[in-house]
């Protein structure tokens, strides 16, 4: 399922000039393109010569053979045509991607056609602003989609760096059915995501443990938080061992049991924004930090974050991970270090 | 990555299709007649070697010495071929048809098959202009569908190659590929069908526009004949004349004389023209040419199809009035030959009128021979012969007082005296004899030019003036396609005697029992059927010019405009019928009502027939996907629903199997519970049985 994951208001531009704009290029870009191959020019040289030949001679049997080679490349051009036709494609972005992890993008390949199957099917996932100029991250493959069916295929894609990314589409390309030419077109697809810091494997702190160096804090007090605090709606992230069934039968709608927080153990990530300088030193920083948070979040302790600008308050579950990791997806140094800096 | 190149090698057997591909070209090079009996036999063994070798290769095939060098062999005996005198296009189909089988055999990994495919089209190409045989179109029709195969799995493979997983290649080459392939076919070839009169006729002969072919002629029509070399032709049986008459009478067999060359000069060996030199005759052929003679006997028109004859005579039944036709440039000799160069290799076809002339004795009696008044006197010379010629000449017209009496007491005598044989008398080149005064002194046994030789010899004896023509005589009725077919079996020469009032009268002394075979001979229906089909196919595809394509669309402009205003409702009384168009009654209007409620009913019979089919697929392959499962022990009882024997036989199946079982159990409920009718489940079906034999 896409996640377009976006915490901030105001981050994305005005609609319309954009889709205008979007609008125009759509209408000036050709719904095709074609290339020949080495085979499709000498294709090309063979029937010019053929044609030449036929006009120069008016040897009718040369004519029979140039019309036969002027059908073959309509009928390139048809059955290339109906393998690209009616091809939709959908993008599965997983949950979670870190940054340098290579995470299973799947892409959905569905024939609209009802009758004809389409061949050699070459799938391309475009990143970038325009899917008429962005840079093909993956590519899959399929032999033949039936008509009406759908295939799924998966490629890896580790991203370079953290932060949104904008994946502006696909491109189909197929060379069925002679090899002659390579004919491709291009969906657009927009699908925003959002990639996590790399995260590596940490030990959490037990609790009672003493200050840890530059970049958190800890704190908190230890508990086993059985108190119970009472039932609440489910909500996105809570486990389903917490969930109350014999309540949530009665009530008809799922309720969690809630706890006392006093007894949970917390953790408060500190990172430092103020002074630091993007680089390669801020981003292992961050890269710490989450990896501090998903460690101690993984472990069952309250986390929070606190930057020289920013404060998140401690809180457990899949919901504060998705919230930090979100926050540490987009940090950036604060901009007055920076107007200091020059 | 670039998708213009293919980069994988492939290291599969090459289809079948593509040894039919090869073995189509060479077949369509073979039937030019061009090859070498050992080229064709060793390009079939090559070609039934790569067959029977296809799916376990010799080491050899992968050797790059024996292959390579091979071809080096190749090159060397084109060369020689060449260098002994074949036609530069000839020694290339040598090296084509050679090279292509080797390449067949050639079992080392290829990125790519352009290269057999590039080879046959080069057959294919050389074939085309070698020849102009009728099975021409029905081998390239074969050879689509091989090359369009051949070219498609290969893409396919390769294709499946680049993505690492050649074996998805071998899933996707179905049954629905095949139909796919064949429907395709079709349709090039009907969209060829379409673009062939489409193309641009304009000959523009900027490089090379001879034909490659120089020896398609028939010789023994020049200016200059020895004696036999009709003989020869008459060894030939191939069509060379097809003759529709458009208008008048068309003459009995026996009266069906085609005249081409008339010849004075006769030095006792040889015939020839005196003065050899021709005069054009003004006009274009094209729109039509008065040939400004004067007509004494009932117009024939004719049109007829002539085969490549040297140096282009151009035939007709009598004296030509009038042409009209593609010939080019048209000239006349002294003796009133017509000429048209330009058609000397190729076939002509043209419409001449013609007077044709009965011999009437009576008429011809009235009147007495005499010489043409342009130097008619060439007309009684002759060579140095012997004193008996002229006595033999004497003592047939001895007491015969009018000339007319005289040439037919020769014609008689000939007739009477000799007999037809294909061996005329041998005499060799040192014997001063003349090898008519063998022929009349001996057995007066020879064919038919020896016979008109003989007459033209004993006329002048005793003053005739005479000649002695070449041409056709007689034919063969085709009842399928309409016309009259000549043969070089039929070349005849005979004798034209001058009369004062009359012109040039026709006397043909050639024992009449031979000449009287040709349309006796029964050619059957199947090889008139043949005959009408090739005629059919030089007249309208490959003689197919910018003037049949004019017409042609010209044509098909007024049918378009005639059908747009009677479909707009401006029908007026149809007026009289045309001569020579179709003479059928118009259908009644209850007719039409029939027709479509049959068509409907036909249509409804139909659809209903393929809903019940798609109604009945599901459960029909549920049953055959359940049958295949209990041949490996897993039986459904009636207890147990079908998305849990789904999932019971999902523990006990391979995945591929277990998921290709799971689908077919959806589009079954589908099909059953949810009222939408399965998609095809074919393809899941022959997953599921392949998955289960492993």
């Amino acid at each position: 399922m896409d996640r377009s994951r976006d915490p901030r208001p105001g981050g994305r531009p005005a609609l319309g000039a954009d889709t205008w704009r979007k609008r125009i290029r759509r209408w000036l870009r050709p719904p095709r393109t074609l290339r020949p191959t080495r085979a499709g020019w000498l294709f090309f040289g063979a029937t010019l010569g053929v044609g030449f030949s036929a006009m120069n001679t008016g040897n009718n049997l040369m004519y029979m053979v140039l019309s036969l080679l002027l059908a073959f490349l309509v009928l390139s051009g048809v059955l290339s045509e109906s393998a690209l036709r009616g091809v939709r494609v959908r993008r599965r972005i997983p949950r979670e991607m870190f940054a340098g992890t290579p995470a299973p993008l799947v892409l959905e390949i569905t024939n609209e056609q009802r009758r004809v199957p389409s061949f050699a099917i070459v799938v391309e996932d475009l990143l970038g602003p325009q899917v008429d100029h962005a840079e093909s991250v993956g590519r899959v493959f399929a032999l033949r989609v039936g008509p009406g069916r759908t295939e799924t295929r998966t490629y890896r894609f580790a991203p370079s760096r953290r932060g949104d990314l904008g994946f502006a589409g696909f491109r189909v390309t197929t060379r069925f059915p002679f090899g002659l030419f390579s004919k491709a077109m291009l969906i657009e697809a927009e699908g925003p995501a959002l990639v996590y810091p790399a995260v590596e494997k940490l030990v959490p702190m037990r609790s009672g443990s003493p200050t840890r160096d530059w970049g958190e804090t800890s704190g908190g007090q230890g508990g086993d938080g059985s108190q119970v605090a009472g039932l609440r709606a489910f909500a996105s992230g809570d486990h389903l061992r917490r969930v109350h069934w014999r309540a949530s039968m009665r009530r008809a709608t799922l309720l969690v049991l809630d706890r006392e927080r006093d007894q949970r153990a917390e953790f408060e990530v500190l990172l430092r924004t103020r002074s630091a300088r993007p680089g390669q030193a801020f981003e292992e920083a961050v890269s710490h930090a989450a990896s501090e948070v998903v460690a101690h979040l993984g472990a069952g302790w309250r986390v929070g974050l606190r930057t020289d600008s920013d404060r998140l308050e401690p809180a457990e579950g899949a919901l504060q991970r998705d919230r930090l990791l979100c926050f540490l997806a987009r940090v950036h140094p604060d901009e007055d270090v920076l107007g200091a800096a020059a | 990555m670039s998708r213009t190149e293919f980069r994988g090698s492939i290291d599969l057997p090459r289809p079948a299709a593509a040894i039919a591909m090869v073995a189509t070209a060479s077949l369509t090079l073979t039937i030019t007649g061009h090859l070498a009996p050992w080229a064709v036999a060793l390009a079939a063994l090559g070609i039934a070697a790569a067959a029977l070798l296809r799916e376990a290769p010799r080491g050899w095939q992968h050797s790059g010495l024996v292959l390579n060098g091979s071809i080096g062999a190749i090159m060397i005996v084109s060369a020689w071929l060449f260098a002994r005198g074949e036609m530069a296009v000839v020694a290339l189909a040598h090296f084509a048809i050679l090279t292509q089988a080797l390449q067949l055999l050639d079992a080392r990994p290829r990125r790519s098959e352009f290269l057999l495919v590039a080879l046959s089209l080069f057959q294919v190409i050389l074939a085309a202009n070698l020849t102009d045989s009728v099975f021409f179109p029905p081998l390239l029709a074969l050879f689509t569908l091989a090359t369009v195969w051949t070219l498609m799995v290969h893409t396919l493979r390769a294709e499946a190659l680049e993505a690492g997983a050649p074996e998805a290649a071998r899933r996707a080459i179905s049954g629905g590929l095949l139909r796919m392939t064949v429907i395709a076919c079709l349709f090039s070839i009907l969209m060829a069908l379409l673009l062939f009169p489409l193309l641009p006729r304009i000959r523009s002969g900027v490089l090379f526009s001879a034909p490659f072919d120089g020896t398609l002629g028939v010789a023994g029509f020049s200016d200059h004949v020895e004696l036999g070399e009709i003989g020869r032709i008459r060894m030939d049986p191939a069509v060379v004349l097809r003759i529709e008459t458009l208008e008048g009478e068309p003459p009995e067999a026996r009266e069906s004389y085609w005249r081409g060359l008339a010849f004075d000069h006769f030095d006792g060996r040889s015939w020839s023209i005196t003065p050899p030199t021709r005069e054009r005759v003004p006009g274009d052929s094209e729109i039509g040419v008065d040939l400004g003679y004067r007509a004494l006997g009932r117009r024939l028109v004719q049109r007829i199809a002539r085969e490549p004859i040297d140096p282009g005579v151009i035939f007709s039944a009598g004296a030509a009035t009038g042409i009209r036709g593609p010939v080019g440039r048209l000239e006349r000799d002294a003796n009133g030959a017509l000429y048209a160069h330009s058609t000397a290799g190729e076939r002509a076809d043209y419409t001449i009128a013609s007077d044709f002339v009965v011999r009437d004795d009576d008429a011809v009696r009235q009147t007495d021979a005499a010489p043409p008044g342009d130097r008619g006197e060439r007309y009684l010379a002759l060579p140095e012969l012997s004193p008996a010629i002229q006595q033999l000449a004497q003592q047939i017209t001895r007491g015969l007082t009018s000339d007319a009496d005289r040439a037919l007491a020769i014609e008689t005598y000939l007739r009477r005296r000799g007999r037809y044989s294909d061996t005329p008398p041998v005499v060799s080149r040192d014997d001063p004899r003349s090898p008519i005064e063998v022929f009349l002194l001996g057995g007066t046994q020879g064919h038919c030019e020896y016979f008109a030789s003989a007459m033209v010899v004993l006329a002048r004896s005793v003053g005739l003036p005479a000649r002695l023509v070449n041409g056709f005589a007689g034919g063969r009725p085709n009842e399928v396609g309409g016309f009259v077919e000549v043969s070089r079996s039929d070349a005849h020469a005979w004798v034209e005697v001058h009369y004062r009032k009359l012109g040039w009268v026709r006397y043909d002394p050639t024992p009449p029992d031979l000449r009287l075979a040709g349309d006796l001979a029964a050619g059957g229906s199947l090889v008139e059927l043949a005959s009408a089909l090739e005629f059919w196919w030089f007249r309208n595809v490959v003689d197919f010019d910018r003037g049949h394509q004019a017409r042609a669309l010209a044509k098909a402009w007024r049918t378009w405009r005639d059908w747009r205003k009677e479909a707009s409702g401006t029908r007026t009384q149809r007026p009289g019928r045309r001569p020579g168009q179709w003479d059928l009654p118009d259908p009644p209007d209850w007719l039409w009502g029939i027709a479509a409620v049959a068509l409907g009913l036909g249509g409804l019979a139909y659809d209903l027939r393929r809903r019940k089919r798609r109604r009945g697929a599901a459960p029909r392959f549920y049953e055959e996907a359940l049958r295949l499962l209990r041949r490996k022990g897993l039986a459904r009882d009636s207890a147990t629903t079908a998305r849990a024997f789904a999932s019971r036989a999902r523990e006990k199946l391979s995945p591929a199997a277990a998921r290709t079982f799971a689908t077919i159990t959806e589009s079954y409920l589908a099909e059953r519970f949810g009222g939408h009718p399965a998609a095809a489940v074919q393809e899941e079906l022959r997953v599921l049985r392949d998955s289960l034999r492993r």
